[in-house]
């Protein structure tokens, strides 16, 4: 069975453990296997702006370094771990001093023979889309699910190069050969507020709340996401969903990966997708008279 | 700042950024915004030491989120 | 054994901070072959070549070498005083000390060294320089103008009018270029096409120029008053001479083709006329978009035709090539706009009510889309919010364009204008960087608009427009007032950039003239020679070459016309006479042949040896390199010259 480097990341291991056990579970069900890497530590969750910051980038160095031993490519599934990892890796493949010094005050030296790679781009490149298609069992009946790509995935493209920046599609792509209907709108690469709403989350609901906003009114009735600090900030911007409160007030997100494992015809409990969750996901299915299809 | 007026240091709008470099994607001359606000910001850190006050925030909030605050908007 | 003097220039302290002149003068004279030296600080000046003149007169001098700055700057200038003084102007060689020694090293004992070594090589070669004439060729009293836009059509008549002939080829069915697609011009408001209209129509009425429409540079040999070109034309499946444009062929046609004059936003007929006042006045049958010629799958055109009596159209035509014979070329290919479907963040091509100004510029023209009315292309309304966006994908050296497109300002302001005219009780905004307003009455222009038409000037860019409930969101900034500014719009027009016509690079390529960096046409000097280009015998007028309004457009091309025709004004021209020559010892081996870049070498099949074309010869020395045999030779740099000068540099 095929079997590719796996970082979890802090946050995966706990809030998130949703995304690890969906993602782990879709791999299964394709016929590879996410192997967690030795040794793993906190990624920092950013990657300081500041260059001479180097501080911040020992610990990413770390984790590659000790990835090194057991393969050449990394894949990650948080957004932030694979902002932080990707651009860390580029930085130390320039050899510069500063990768030097890092280096040298590192136990393990790492030189840049890692790529770094996200989930997407192992379903895509190595997978397949047209395998995964084939490999639906319970296709997603016109989900109207809004994609929601945030920042850390795309920016900045000269490092990130992982998909238009402007106007990307790959989760759409995605979506589609699960049999959904994905829903285009203006706010799907704006910033959900992210740090901010630690601390003064004044400035980052208002943020999170165009997003929703914006993705409702095109007819989306689901969002998806790739990170879980967007998921809380899109959620928590919302009222809290009533017991019995319909999908017009409440926009639930979950992962890709949980939407991947539904039509892979994988069980919500494997998936860790709750009753709310799976309700949302069948009254997605209900078209709606606004908003505009993707196609 | 290079032309010595250092009340742009007390700025609120340096702690607004949340890195999320739109304006540099967007930017016709290539400037990245959020790479100076976080220049700013160290200073002014640098300078008046800062620890975030994190009491009112719930236990839901993922690690992700709370590190990178304590690393963007605090001194460490 | 020639009397050699050598002239040694300060160039101010360019060369003498340096290098140490006296050094040089002292040590060359005593050198055996050296009967003068001397030095001045500026030789290029009228003493310095005072002193020349009169050196070479009291001591009898028959050759000279100028050390001073490169040969690219004077020497022409010193050629002419050798020349003036009795001697053969190739017995004059420049020792260029300048940018070869002294403005790029420090030490001055090794840059006066150095300075030692590029005098000899100078004087060995002057000493073995032949006394060359230069070489006459005619010149083809005609020229060819590319683009039959306002600046091909201004030029072609500038010629014409002054008794030469003029080809005017012409890609589309019909002169008139850009200039035909607007609506008025700024800052006069005149009606664009009746200005312009008379000069189409001198255009074809006069006797000395002949219209190719259809048409395109296929290939171009020869040089500089002689230019031998093909010109391919498409098939005429009209006879442009018969053709009364009485428009019964366009009824009856059934292939419907978005139309190119209204950039899409009506519809032609496979076969039609460009636009209302087209030259010539004839009708196009487009090929393409025809349901079929071989076989011929319709023919309804002809049958309509043919029943009128008017009988013009014969639909198996051929293509044709003409065969030209010019003295010179004027490029004057125009530009078209930069794609704005690349703009993702302002929404052309997802949302249909934003539209580029050359889109709306139609819209405005009394025969264009809506007839002269202002609508939004999704629902047919009337606007009542208006947003224009200048810079579009301009100014953005990191994004889309570099550089200012010059117009975009000027035509806003004239379009916000006309939309508040048409409609009295509609809003339009201007996001604007700066106003850009510099040409004659420009900005007494702008100022009227914004305070007669009540327009809303914004400074700040727009960050993104997007659709919601029908209108559009257009998120800016107003940076006067510091603020974030949202407004619902009707509709967006986006200031998109001017680039090079397409094509532009291949006939680029085909005419051996270099373009600049954003594919424009490169002139010979941004300064002092904005009208030619480096390439002999091409010139430049209009857009092609750079952005720019009409008066500047009319002007260059006025400009470019008299260059063409002080290059006709002399039936012959001088070239260059330091070209290859084949030595007897020449055995026909023909490896040279190809590998002219001019085609300058033939075989000649009585004598069995290779030949040159002396005229066409660059002197760049590829076949001299070549020759196994070294049976070719450079005059003026033999291979003994190139060991003399060898031999100087190791002595």
């Amino acid at each position: 069975m095929q079997s590719y480097l796996y970082f979890p990341g802090c946050t995966l291991r706990t809030v998130a453990k949703d995304y690890d056990a969906s993602a782990k579970a879709c791999a299964r069900a394709l016929g590879f296997e996410l192997k967690e890497m030795q040794g793993w530590l906190c990624c920092g969750a950013v990657l300081s702006n500041v260059e001479d910051n180097l501080m911040t980038r020992a610990g990413p160095n770390r984790i590659l370094a000790r990835a090194q031993q057991e393969s050449d490519r990394l894949v990650t599934l948080c957004a932030g771990c694979y902002n932080v990892l990707k651009r860390t890796d580029l930085r130390a493949k320039l050899a510069s001093p500063a990768q030097q010094s890092i280096n040298t005050f590192n136990e393990d030296s790492y030189n840049g023979r890692v790529d770094v790679v996200h989930f997407l781009e192992i379903l895509r490149d190595q997978v397949g889309f047209d395998a995964i298609e084939k490999a639906v069992k319970a296709p997603l009946k016109g989900v109207r699910v809004g994609a929601y790509y945030g920042c850390l995935l795309l920016r900045p493209f000269e490092e990130m190069k992982f998909d238009d920046p402007n106007r990307p599609s790959i989760l759409e792509n995605l979506l589609m050969r699960l049999g959904c209907t994905p829903i285009d709108y203006p706010a799907r690469t704006d910033c959900c507020g992210s740090y901010l709403s630690v601390g003064s989350s004044e400035n980052s609901q208002p943020m999170s709340a165009t997003i929703v906003k914006s993705a409702h009114s095109c007819g989306a009735r689901l969002l998806t996401v790739g990170c879980p600090l967007c998921k809380y900030n899109l959620e928590s911007s919302q009222i809290p969903r009533a017991k019995n409160a319909s999908a017009e007030k409440f926009l639930p997100v979950v992962y890709f990966t949980q939407l991947l494992g539904l039509a892979l015809g994988l069980r919500p409990e494997e998936l860790e997708l709750d009753m709310q969750q799976m309700q949302a996901i069948r009254e997605a299915q209900i078209p709606t008279s606004e908003g505009r299809d993707r196609h | 700042m290079q032309l010595g007026l250092q009340e742009v240091l007390d700025a609120k709008s340096l702690w607004l950024c949340a890195t999320c470099f739109a304006c540099e994607t967007q930017c016709p001359r290539g400037l990245d915004v959020s790479k100076i606000c976080e220049a700013l910001r160290t200073i002014k850190l640098r300078q008046d030491p800062y620890e975030l006050n994190i009491e009112a925030v719930s236990a839901d909030i993922p690690q992700q989120g709370l590190v990178s605050a304590y690393r963007k908007l605090s001194s460490y | 054994m020639k009397r050699v003097g050598l002239f040694v220039c300060h160039c101010g302290l360019n060369i003498a901070r340096t290098v140490d002149i006296k050094d040089i003068v002292e040590k060359t004279s005593k050198r055996s072959d050296i009967v003068f030296a001397a030095d001045h600080k500026y030789l290029c000046s009228e003493p310095g070549q005072a002193l020349i003149k009169d050196s070479i007169r009291q001591h009898k001098l028959d050759a000279i070498v100028v050390a001073a700055c490169s040969p690219a700057m004077h020497e022409a200038t010193f050629k002419t005083i050798a020349q003036l003084s009795g001697l053969n102007k190739y017995n004059c060689e420049i020792a260029n000390i300048r940018e070869q020694s002294s403005w790029v090293h420090d030490d001055p004992q090794k840059a006066t060294e150095k300075a030692h070594i590029i005098v000899s090589e100078a004087i060995e070669k002057v000493k073995l320089n032949e006394p060359l004439q230069p070489i006459t060729v005619p010149v083809t009293r005609k020229v060819l103008i590319i683009g039959g836009g306002i600046a091909g059509i201004r030029a072609s008549l500038d010629v014409a009018n002054a008794g030469y002939q003029v080809y005017l080829v012409e890609k589309s069915g019909s002169i008139g270029g850009r200039m035909a697609q607007l609506s008025e011009t700024f800052p006069t408001l005149d009606c664009a096409i009746c200005i312009l209209g008379p000069l189409m129509v001198e255009v074809y009425r006069h006797p000395n120029i002949k219209l190719l429409r259809l048409s395109q540079v296929e290939e171009v040999r020869g040089y500089i008053g002689n230019f031998k070109v093909k010109v391919r034309q498409e098939p005429e499946y009209v006879d442009v001479a018969k053709c009364n444009a009485c428009g019964e062929c366009a009824k009856v046609c059934p292939a419907d083709v978005p139309n190119e004059f209204d950039f899409g936003l009506t519809w032609r007929k496979a076969i039609y006329t460009p636009f209302a006042q087209a030259v010539p006045p004839a009708y196009v049958l487009d090929a393409k978009n025809c349901l079929g010629l071989l076989p011929q799958a319709c023919g309804e055109c002809k049958k309509a035709c043919d029943q009128l009596g008017t009988a013009c159209m014969n639909l198996d035509a051929w293509p044709q090539t003409h065969e030209l014979e010019v003295g010179a070329i004027i490029v004057a290919t125009g530009y078209e706009l930069y794609d704005a479907t690349k703009l993702t963040e302002y929404g052309y091509g997802t949302c249909p009510d934003v539209m580029t100004s050359i889109e709306f510029e139609r819209m405005l023209s009394a025969s264009g889309p809506t007839l002269g009315e202002i609508r939004r292309p999704s629902d047919g309304r009337v606007p009542r919010e208006i947003v224009f966006i200048q810079c579009a994908g301009q100014r953005e050296p990191e994004t889309a364009l570099p550089y200012c497109s010059k117009i975009c300002c000027m035509y806003t302001a004239r379009h916000a204008m006309m939309f508040r005219e048409k409609v009295p009780e509609g809003q339009a905004y201007v996001f604007y960087m700066d106003i850009r307003a510099g040409g004659k009455g420009y900005e007494e222009f702008v100022k009227r608009c914004q305070e007669e038409r009540g327009l809303l000037y914004l400074r700040g860019r727009v960050a993104k427009v997007y659709e919601e409930n029908g209108k559009l969101i257009v998120k800016g900034v107003d940076t006067i007032s510091g603020k974030r500014v949202q407004i619902n719009a009707d509709l967006v027009v986006l200031a998109v950039g001017m680039i090079p016509s397409a094509g532009s690079k291949e006939l680029a390529s085909t005419l051996k003239a270099s373009l600049d960096a954003n594919g424009f046409f490169s002139e010979a000097h941004p300064k002092l020679r904005p009208l030619e280009s480096p390439t002999a015998g091409i010139y430049l007028a209009g857009a092609g070459q750079a952005p720019k309004d009409i008066p500047e457009t009319v002007a260059q091309a006025s400009g470019a016309a008299a260059k063409a025709l002080d290059l006709l004004s002399s039936p012959t021209l001088e070239r260059e006479p330091t070209v290859a020559q084949v030595l007897e010892t020449c055995s026909g081996c023909g490896i040279c042949i190809p590998l002219c870049p001019y085609e300058a070498l033939t075989l000649n099949a009585n004598t069995n040896q290779a030949e040159v074309s002396e005229a066409l010869c660059e002197g760049c020395g590829t076949c001299v390199a070549s020759c196994p045999s070294s049976s070719l030779s450079l005059r003026n740099l033999t291979d003994q010259q190139i060991l003399a000068m060898i031999e100087a540099i190791v002595a």
